[in-house]
C-alpha cells in the first residue's frame, strides 16, 4: 500500500509490516481504510521523544462504534537504508518513509514535540 | 475506577477504566511480547487477539482498555530499551524477551545506575519483609 501524507511524501506499508502491526493491535485492522486520511489531513504531526526521525500523525477518530473516541495515530519513520543515507544528505528521498505502527489512543503524549501545525505559545495541547 | 478523556473531545463520554477484580487479577497469567520495530512491549492480561484502545499515560505507558467496555486489558510501555527499563530498573526482568536485540540489550545493562539497581533490590526486600501474613521459615525478622 502506499500514500502521500500532508507534506507530500510518499509513505508505504508492505502485507508484512500490516501483519506485524495488526499481531500486536488486533484493533488495528479495523483501522486499514483510514490510514490514508490520517497522513493526509492529520489534525497533528509529532516528532517521537526517542526516535527524532519517527513522526506520529494523529487524526480524531471518524471510526464507527466502538471506535469513535480518541485519535488514530500512525506512525511512520524512514525505512532503514533511506535512514542511513538520510542522515548523511541531511535529506530523506520520495518514497522512503513506511508505517510502522496504527493505533487508537486517548491523547499525545505531552513528551511529544508537536512539528505540525507549527506550536502557537500558550496553546493547549489535545 | 480511574478516568480520562480526550482533552478536545467534550462529545464523546470519557473512558472510565475497570480493573480486574483480585481475585481475577491472581489467575492471570500474562502474555509479555516485545515489539522491537516500535521498541515496545506489551503485557496482554488476557491474550494478544482481544482488540484494544490505548489510554495514554505517559509518554512511555499506555493502558489498553477493551473498547466497548473499557475493561482493562493490559499495558503497552513504549520505547522501552531507549528510555523505560533505564528510568526504572524495576523493569530489568523483562529484557530477556524474545525478540530484543542483544547488542542494545548488553548495552542498556551496562547503562542501569547501580545504585538504582540496588534501591530496587532493597524495596523488594523490604516488600518481602513487611507484607501483611509474610512468614520467615521461623527466622525472626527484626524491624528497626
Amino acid at each position: 500500500m502506499r500514500w502521500q501524507n500532508r507534506f507530500g511524501e510518499t509513505v508505504t506499508l508492505t502485507d508484512s509490516q500490516w501483519q506485524q502491526i495488526v499481531e500486536f493491535r488486533p484493533a488495528a485492522a479495523a483501522m486499514a481504510d483510514a490510514i490514508s486520511a490520517v497522513l493526509a489531513r492529520p489534525d497533528m504531526v509529532t516528532e517521537d521523544r526517542a526516535e527524532s526521525l519517527r513522526r506520529h500523525f494523529y487524526q480524531r477518530s471518524t471510526l464507527d462504534h466502538p471506535y469513535e473516541r480518541g485519535y488514530l495515530k500512525v506512525t511512520v519513520e524512514p525505512r532503514p537504508l533511506m535512514r542511513l543515507l538520510g542522515s548523511v544528505s541531511g535529506r530523506f528521498r520520495a518514497g522512503s518513509l513506511q508505517v510502522i505502527d496504527v493505533a487508537l489512543v486517548s491523547r499525545q503524549p505531552k513528551e511529544e514535540r508537536r512539528i505540525w501545525p507549527r506550536p502557537v505559545p500558550g496553546q493547549e495541547p489535545m | 475506577m480511574a478516568t480520562t478523556s480526550a482533552r478536545s473531545g467534550a462529545d464523546v463520554r470519557p473512558w472510565t477504566i475497570a480493573p480486574p477484580d483480585p481475585e481475577e487479577l491472581a489467575r492471570i497469567s500474562p502474555d509479555i511480547r516485545y515489539a522491537s520495530v516500535i521498541d515496545s512491549v506489551f503485557v496482554y492480561l488476557y491474550g494478544a487477539d482481544r482488540p484494544a484502545v490505548g489510554l495514554v499515560m505517559d509518554s512511555n505507558l499506555t493502558v489498553m482498555v477493551d473498547p466497548e467496555t473499557d475493561k482493562l486489558l493490559g499495558f503497552e510501555i513504549d520505547h522501552f530499551l531507549a528510555e523505560a527499563v533505564i528510568a526504572h530498573p524495576s523493569l530489568e526482568p523483562l529484557l530477556d524477551l524474545p525478540g530484543m536485540p542483544q547488542r542494545r540489550v548488553r548495552q542498556v545493562r551496562r547503562q542501569l545506575d547501580p545504585a538504582k539497581r540496588r534501591n530496587v533490590a532493597i524495596g523488594q526486600l523490604i516488600e518481602q519483609i513487611v507484607r501483611p501474613g509474610a512468614t520467615d521459615g521461623g527466622m525472626q525478622v527484626a524491624l528497626p
